[in-house]
């Protein structure tokens, strides 16, 4: 060995006794792992009543006194260390110190919901020979106690040879012993746990057949548990009760489909007056900034760039914090693994699972947190089938496009009496679009490409809860600031680098008279003859190359091209604008292109990550758009 | 009697050794093996079973042929509501049958269906934690009435 490399090495040993130590919450899915680290950090991250809802790392800091203790990292809920799935390959590199950025983490700390302890040990076999100081937290004591169960938890933690403490996520009690737990780490006088021999036989039990690994943590687990008086807690009654009803034959499904619909229904019309609102704030700000500046290029930039780009898609803000409220309530309160159970055998006959409702849903907000969500998917084949068909729901990116349109080109008359009108039939249609797509696809795929002669589907049923307030307040908030962040970044650097375009080559009189002299506009005409087919101009040519970052650009986009293209006239709104430019086939065509085509570059770096390379993500990007286009170009036809 | 056994325990891993001339069993014998697992591929049993060799050579021990037969006939599918039964076996290859195991479903473990989803997929309490399961997964457990103990 090189003389320098061991020097070097041993300074970094030494150097770790005043860095901050690294400590990691791990234990199954369900717990309360986030509960408690959001307690000991203040951090806010996703809580929710379903298993699988962490699938990232997280990482934070706990602080007493105005002193960083340590740094918390939060993992995804595992049932054991095969890192079958995702989730839990993350969870098992971290805690294994495989991770490029983040240490091996110095101490775990094991969270248990101590209402289900035989279940939940036998993780703790596996967490014990990562050989690092453990504490294990029995939480929900409130559930436990409340449902007639109890155990010692003294004779827990000499039997276990860790420290054991017994915790409520929800009031916080017991996170102070949490607290001083990791400060003694922080002091160096940690005591590394002496695991009991019957947990611990690591090297003969990795080789084992799985079964008989299994069938021997199992005895150790009984073993453990009838050593410390476990009282396995009554099933909660309420639970029962509620379950009969949401899980009823005929009750059950006819549940289901009506919170399918209130969610639906409440995007539509809770969401309008909210959109107005800021609809409202948007313009009556941009007409004060337009009367205070002087009539410069800042202004313009200002206004008809950044204003009205920006400016369209922020009014969406209301529907999705929306459609992420609902998901939320029904993650917390424990329906969503009840409808991923009504909704298997449907889509198992697609070929797809009841797991899968979640992405799906969530789709109908963004498809970049769904695909994530998709991480809690077993069957490979069943997630990358999932991840595949997820960008089809109509995401909230697409609806100032779907309105746009739908409100230039298609008139507000009822439709089948006064029931409906037919601008929401037409949206209505869009959205089955969508779904019909993604039902196509999905079974063509798992007959061809991902095909498997059989997956399984378990899903955990937790007990029903009340969901917190804060919690999801808490959420609204961390979403809303994802996607004015999202906002901020893409769609603002696309106004701008728009609005320059537009503004050169410069002329004699300072930018280009016309638009379509514009560098933008040269741009249009180049892509002009490949979507000349589908009955589009220039305009929306540029459109189309814009909206590529994020589909709700080419609102922006549009509003910029015409904007300028009529700034000196009386000031048309966009609408009309695009009446003049678009045939009705044509404009059917976009609407078609759009409920289709993946025009979203985070989604594509999202597959990207998600399923490990490019293949499935410039499959599916190519896919789409070809359906995109000929769809269009149907839609072209035929209206 | 052992000689059979020691077949019948290489036949669930690999259905070829039929042909395997150190058996030497009589025609008619393989014959009917053959149906019997041509049957057993076909329906529930599709793959490998996972079960060691003591295991298997004790569930066919002809002293306990009611736990014998409950063994192989019996399915979690099959089970009615609210009544508690015995995991024998997880009939299904490895990688289906981990998941199942990492959530206490081992053999030994107690098991009660305590009602069906509307599609009439079993929902069961294992280990105090409520499980769905689909009824393809559920006919792959082999199970055993606790009365039968
Ligand atoms: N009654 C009760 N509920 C709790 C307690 N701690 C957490 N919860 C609830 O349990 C559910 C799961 O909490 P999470 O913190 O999301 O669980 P997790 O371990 O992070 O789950 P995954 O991320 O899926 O692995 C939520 O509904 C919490 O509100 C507790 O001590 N008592
Ligand atoms: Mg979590």
């Amino acid at each position: 060995m090189n003389p320098l490399d061991e020097i070097e090495h041993s300074e970094k040993t030494s150097g770790n006794t005043d860095e901050i130590p690294l400590v990691a919450l791990a234990g199954p899915p369900n717990s309360g792992k986030t509960t408690l680290f959001n307690r000991l950090t203040g951090l806010r991250q996703k809580v929710a009543n379903y298993p699988g809802v962490t699938v990232e790392k997280h990482i934070g800091e706990v602080r007493s006194g105005g002193q960083v203790l340590a740094d918390l990292v939060d993992l995804p809920g595992i049932h054991g260390f095969s890192a079958r799935t995702l989730d839990e390959k993350i969870t098992k590199e971290v805690l294994e110190g495989q991770v490029d950025g983040v240490k091996k983490p110095d101490a775990v700390i094991m969270v248990t919901d101590s209402t289900r302890l035989e279940n939940q040990l036998m993780l703790v076999e596996q967490v014990l020979e990562l050989n690092l100081p453990t504490l294990l937290v029995l939480n929900m004591s409130d559930e436990l106690k409340d449902r007639g169960g109890s155990v010692n938890a003294t004779a827990l933690a000499e039997r276990l040879g860790v420290q054991v403490v017994w915790t409520n996520g929800r009031t916080g009690e017991g996170t102070e012993e949490i607290t001083e737990y990791i400060s003694q780490l922080k002091r160096g006088n940690s005591t590394q746990s002496k695991v009991s021999d019957v947990l611990k036989d690591s090297s003969q039990s990795r080789t084992l057949p799985v079964l008989e690994r299994f069938s021997k943590r199992k005895k150790a687990v009984k073993e453990v548990v009838s050593q410390v008086d476990f009282v396995p807690p009554k099933p909660s009654a309420i639970s029962g009760h509620l379950d009969s009803l949401v899980l009823h034959k005929i009750w059950g499904p006819m549940i289901f489909f009506a919170v399918v619909i209130l969610v639906f229904q409440s995007i539509f019309t809770w969401a309008v007056p909210l959109m107005d609102g800021i609809q409202f704030l948007i313009e009556v700000s941009g007409s004060w900034i337009s009367g205070v500046l002087a009539d410069t290029w800042f202004r313009s930039l200002l206004i008809d760039g950044i204003w009205a780009g920006v400016g369209s898609v922020v009014v969406f803000l209301p529907q999705i914090l929306i459609l992420f409220l609902f998901i939320g309530i029904l993650e917390d309160s424990g329906y969503m693994a009840r409808a991923a159970v009504i909704a298997d055998r449907v889509m198992y006959r697609i070929g797809l699972q009841g797991r899968a409702f979640l992405p799906l849903l969530s789709g109908y907000a963004c498809a970049v947190p769904a695909i994530l969500s998709a991480r809690t998917i077993e069957d490979d084949r069943d997630r990358l089938a999932t991840i595949f068909v997820t960008p089809f729901m109509t995401c909230s990116a697409r609806l100032p496009v779907y309105v746009l349109l739908i409100a230039a080109f298609i008139p507000n008359e009822a439709f089948l009496g006064s029931f409906l009108s037919q601008r929401t039939v037409a949206l209505i249609l869009l959205y089955a679009l969508g779904i019909i797509a993604a039902v196509i696809t999905a079974f063509i795929l798992k007959r061809t490409l991902l095909k498997a002669e059989s997956s399984t589907f378990l899903m955990e049923l937790p007990p029903y809860r009340l969901p917190s307030l804060q919690t999801l307040g808490l959420r609204l908030l961390d979403r809303g600031r994802i996607f004015l962040t999202r906002v901020g970044k893409i769609i603002f650097t696309v106004t701008i680098i728009l609005w320059f375009l537009t503004q050169f080559p410069r002329t004699e009189f300072g930018a280009p008279q016309d638009i379509e002299q514009s560098a933008l506009g040269q741009i249009g005409h180049v892509i002009e003859p490949v979507i000349a087919p589908l009955g589009f101009d220039w305009r929306i040519g540029i459109g189309l190359v814009t909206s590529l970052a994020a589909r709700e650009v080419i609102v922006g986009t549009l509003g910029t091209i015409y904007g300028i293209e009529t700034a000196d006239e009386e000031s048309l709104d966009l609408q009309s604008a695009l009446q003049e430019s678009l045939s009705f086939p044509a404009a059917m065509g976009l609407l078609v292109f759009f409920a289709f085509a993946l025009q979203c570059m985070s989604t594509v770096a999202t597959v990207k990550r998600e399923t490990g390379g490019w293949k499935w993500a410039s499959f599916q990007f190519l896919y789409m758009l070809a359906l995109g286009y000929f769809g269009a170009f149907l839609a072209f036809r035929l209206f | 009697m052992r000689t059979i056994l020691k077949i019948l325990f290489r036949i669930q891993t690999d259905t070829h050794c039929l042909e395997d001339a150190t058996f030497k069993l009589p025609p008619y014998l393989i014959g009917y093996l053959r149906v019997v697992f041509i049957l057993r591929n076909k329906y529930a049993l599709k793959s490998r079973t996972i079960l060691n060799q003591e295991d298997f050579m004790e569930a066919l021990d002809p002293k306990r042929d009611s736990f014998q037969r409950e063994a192989t006939e019996l399915r979690l599918g099959q089970v009615k509501i609210r009544q508690e039964v015995e995991l024998v076996m997880v009939d299904l290859p490895e990688d289906q049958a981990e998941p199942l195991f990492e959530r206490g479903f081992l053999p030994g473990c107690r098991i009660c269906p305590v009602r069906t989803s509307p599609a009439g997929d079993p929902i069961v309490e294992v280990d105090g934690s409520l499980m769905a399961l689909r009824r393809e997964t559920a006919n792959c457990l082999c199970v055993r009435t606790l009365s039968d103990l």
